[in-house]
C-alpha cells in the first residue's frame, strides 16, 4: 500500500450535475480498484497558466490516496476515457503525507494576465 | 636557452575585479521552506521572466535541492500551475 497524491483539471463548462456525476464516478471507481480516499479537496477554478485543450481555465481537484500500485493502471484509463478531464497527474508520496491545508495561491505571470482575468 | 619575453607595454592584462557574494543554498538554511509542486508562489522565485528555470549559479541552491527543485517545477508545469514559457515582451 503507498499514499498518492492524484490532480485532476476538469474542463470549466461542464454543468453541476455533470460534475457532480462525474465525481460520484470517480469515488466508485476508486472504491473498486481498492483505493481509500483519505482527503478530498475543491480548489475552484482557476486560470491555467497555459491553454489545455483550447481551454483557459480549469477546475482543479485533489484527492490524497492510499491505494495498491496495481490499480494506477486501471485509474489512468479510466480517467482517459473521460472527455471532461483534461489532465490529470498521480504523485507518490510519503506515507505520513497530510496534504495541503488550502488550496494554492494564485499566481500571475505576465503583465497582460491582470487585465483578462 | 628558452628566450624570457616581456610582455609589451599596450596589452596590460586587466585584471577585472569580479566580486561574488557567497551565496547560500536558501533550503539548507531554513528546513521549514518545503519544495512541493503544489506551491507555485514559492516555485515562482526560481523561474526566469520566461519561464525558465534559474540556473544553480544564480540562486546558490545546492545540487540536492536543485535536482528536488527541477522536479518540482516539471511537475508543476504539467498541471498548469506554471507556464513552459511565457510571452513576456
Amino acid at each position: 500500500m503507498g499514499r498518492y497524491e492524484n490532480i485532476l483539471i476538469l474542463s470549466p463548462d461542464c454543468t453541476k450535475g455533470e460534475e457532480e456525476d462525474l465525481l460520484n464516478r470517480i469515488r466508485a471507481n476508486f472504491a473498486k480498484t481498492g483505493a481509500t480516499i483519505i482527503k478530498e479537496d475543491d480548489w475552484s477554478i482557476r486560470r491555467l497558466a497555459y491553454p489545455i485543450r483550447k481551454k483557459d481555465k480549469g477546475h482543479y481537484f485533489f484527492f490524497l490516496l492510499d491505494m495498491d500500485e496495481a490499480g494506477l493502471g486501471a485509474i489512468g484509463k479510466f480517467y482517459k476515457n473521460i472527455d471532461f478531464i483534461l489532465r490529470h497527474m498521480m504523485v507518490r508520496v510519503d506515507d505520513n503525507e497530510k496534504g495541503p491545508d488550502k488550496a494554492p495561491d494564485h499566481v500571475l505571470f505576465d503583465e497582460l494576465e491582470s487585465e483578462f482575468s | 636557452m628558452p628566450r624570457f619575453t616581456r610582455p609589451s607595454k599596450g596589452k596590460e592584462i586587466q585584471k577585472k575585479r569580479v566580486y561574488v557574494r557567497k551565496r547560500v543554498c536558501r533550503f539548507c538554511q531554513d528546513p521549514n521552506i518545503a519544495i512541493d509542486y503544489k506551491d507555485p508562489k514559492m516555485l515562482k522565485h526560481f523561474i526566469t521572466e520566461r519561464g525558465k528555470i534559474m540556473p544553480r549559479r544564480m540562486t546558490g541552491t545546492c545540487a540536492n535541492h536543485q535536482r528536488k527543485l527541477k522536479e518540482a517545477i516539471n511537475m508543476a508545469r504539467h498541471i498548469a500551475f506554471l507556464p513552459f514559457t511565457t510571452l513576456s515582451r
